[in-house]
């Protein structure tokens, strides 16, 4: 009985182990197919192994569609894409109509459901450009990793939802819902490198010209997409916290509703008007599954305060939600909500 | 003729012998001198100095009650001091009296006055010789002009010249200098013992060190959090593992001690966050001594 304890113990080290050192090799290789972007990436490898979806933010041409195809590559499955636009309606993602060559009217799947159950990236594109009837289909396919159609529940238990929404343009768009935004297990700002080193790099190396070769530098199927969701709850498993790290835990959550009451003060903010909601019982769950993972990627089964602190700011700043006198600060006053989260909750 | 002769010559040589072998009759007083100043220009509250030199043989002595006492010699005239010296000298002693005599008359106009005579005696073997030191005179001015001029039937007053003040700029610089130095010491001083109020931040780890004196290794928890308070309240916010550099770039003088630091962070990981809940002596020895070493970088001692 002891032998076979130790024996499954071991196993599910060496496991643990070898999905680490795939994870960290996708990791270098995505890190030299997009430049600069190293954090990110960490973060994107994170969400991976958190079975998460991400909503990206940044300006066009920052590498956020090559950064997806990179990984997607690496992550084996299938790959898809689909722009947002104000006429998208959520049957475009199921099928689309047409006409064959005798006339006959076909119906085809659409997005969605090409590549069936082996859909395992799924990049929206621009998706505030799209109607909220859009939004709601897609957010049930995040929540439940199935969708409805022709009378039939198909199931896609592999897809991880990778969605863009343009910060520069906000005419002709609709804003995601807050129980939208709460379905991203992230919220990442993409910004391009500011080291003058790479952006040379970017402007005069020829490797960088080519997206189509630049993402073959990426071994196909490296990590084995259809084994991810048990890996993932393994992790989950395998990292242990502390009474210690949750009663920090807590003080976190409870700061994100009350922040005057840990000291965090704001400069001309009066903190009892400031929020209208702190971050639901979801979002701790998502921010305590990613920092396992984060702990995982650091080679260690016990969940320190730094692996909360270093998915804090991208689990959190879009789970916030400031009352209507504040909205209009939330890009100034946010990040300094966040951070004096951070730094005003000791541990122990 | 010879004999008388010889007779006269041995009678001269006689006179002479007892005229050489008689004794020499000094007089007492040898010399007296009363040395004094100007006789005129004095107004009301002017000093008069007179010195009155004396030379006597040897064995005179002065008597010292004929001295004039101080104190007032009449309704106008003071003797602030008398002072005599008795130096010796190859005839005998010199006597030297030193009066100050300090005025107090207001004459309405110029007025001539006198010091008062007086006598000064001496004695040797129950003889008493008499010197006197005669009146002095001199003229005392009024205050007022000699032109009087008057306004509205009154004398014109005005007050004194003010008198040039002596320049102690130089020192009140030094006294300032000394006052700012003494100052500037006491302030540092009490900075490094923490005695400001709201300079807390110079006794975390005399409190942590305080709070730890009386644990064991079995309360550890408490220890390390302890010795974490202080860390933080040093650093002014929470500090954790990946905020070292910034602590040490904020805290340099704390830099010396980053094995020790590095080391208590990854241990009170360990404890509080793993699995591991014990520690050994010499490990919480370390704890101390790394309390005792951030106290004394607090103090400025290190």
């Amino acid at each position: 009985m002891r032998r076979s304890f130790f024996t499954k113990t071991m196993t599910v080290e060496h496991q643990l182990a070898d999905w680490r050192n795939q994870a960290l090799t996708l990791e270098n290789q995505v890190n030299q197919t997009v430049i600069g972007l190293n954090p990110l990436v960490r973060h994107l490898i994170t969400a991976v192994f958190t079975r998460g979806h991400i909503l990206l933010e940044g300006n066009v041409g920052v590498g956020k569609t090559t950064l997806l195809r990179a990984l997607a590559r690496g992550l084996g499955g299938q790959y898809q894409r689909i722009e947002g636009t104000i006429d998208l309606m959520p049957s475009d993602l199921i099928y689309y109509t047409y006409l064959d060559r005798n006339a006959k009217p076909c119906v085809d799947p659409g997005p969605l459901l090409t590549h069936g159950d082996q859909l395992s990236t799924f990049f929206f594109n621009e998706i505030n450009r799209a109607r909220p009837q859009v939004h709601s289909l897609l957010l049930r396919v995040m929540a439940e990793r199935s969708v409805s159609a022709f009378n039939t529940e198909f199931q896609l238990p592999y897809v991880q939802v990778f969605a863009d929404r343009n910060r520069v343009e906000r005419e002709e768009t609709f804003e995601l819902p807050a129980a939208a935004r709460d379905r991203f297990l992230m919220e990442i700002k993409i910004d391009p490198p500011n080291d003058d080193v790479l952006l040379d790099q970017l402007m005069f190396d020829p490797r960088y010209h080519d997206v189509d070769k630049l993402i073959e530098n990426v071994e196909p199927g490296l990590i084995a997409h259809y084994q991810l969701n048990d890996i993932a709850q393994l992790i989950q498993q395998a990292v242990i916290a502390s009474p210690a790290l949750r009663k920090y835990a807590l003080a976190l959550w409870k700061a994100t509703s009350n922040p005057q009451q840990f000291g965090i003060n704001l400069a001309d903010v009066d903190m009892p008007q400031l929020l209208h909601a702190g971050v639901s019982p979801r979002g701790m769950s998502y921010l305590i599954r990613a920092a396992k993972v984060r702990a995982w990627l650091q080679n260690r089964t016990a969940l320190f305060p730094e692996d909360l602190q270093a998915v804090f700011p991208v689990i959190m700043m879009h789970r916030l939600f400031l009352n209507p006198s504040y909205a209009y600060r939330k890009d100034e006053i946010l990040p300094q909500l966040v951070s004096g989260i951070l730094n005003q909750i000791a541990a122990p | 003729m010879m004999d008388l002769s010889f007779r006269l010559i041995r009678f001269w040589l006689i006179l002479l012998a007892m005229t050489g072998c008689s004794p020499n009759l000094q007089e007492p007083i040898t010399r007296f001198e009363l040395q004094a100043p100007k006789p005129y220009g004095y107004v009301i509250g002017d000093e008069i100095r007179h010195r009155i030199v004396v030379e006597t043989r040897h064995q005179l002595d002065i008597i010292q009650d004929s001295i004039p006492a101080t104190g007032d010699q009449n309704r106008w005239l003071n003797l602030k001091t008398a002072k005599l010296t008795t130096q010796a000298t190859d005839d005998g002693k010199r006597y030297l009296l030193e009066l100050t005599y300090q005025i107090f008359y207001s004459p309405l106009e110029v007025k001539m006055l006198k010091t008062p005579a007086f006598t000064l005696y001496f004695q040797q073997n129950g003889n008493k010789i008499e010197q006197a030191v005669p009146e002095w005179y001199f003229t005392l001015s009024p205050l007022h002009e000699l032109a009087i001029r008057k306004e509205e039937g009154k004398i014109y007053l005005r007050p004194d010249a003010q008198p040039d003040l002596i320049d102690t700029s130089s020192y009140k610089n030094g006294v300032a200098i000394t006052l700012v130095t003494f100052a500037a010491s006491g302030f540092y001083l009490a900075y490094c013992f923490g005695l400001f109020p709201w300079a807390k931040q110079r006794k975390h780890f005399k409190t942590a060190c305080k709070n730890m004196s009386g644990l064991t290794r079995q309360q550890l928890d408490q220890a390390l959090t302890a010795i974490h308070q202080a860390i933080n309240d040093t650093y002014s916010k929470p500090l954790f593992k990946h905020g070292l550099a910034d602590f040490y770039a904020k805290q340099p003088e704390f830099k010396q001690l980053a094995g020790q630091i590095d080391w208590f962070f990854a241990f009170s990981d360990r404890y509080f966050f793993s699995d591991r809940k014990y520690c050994t002596e010499e490990e919480f020895f370390q704890l101390k001594a790394l309390c005792i070493d951030c106290r004394k970088i607090e103090r400025g001692g290190v």
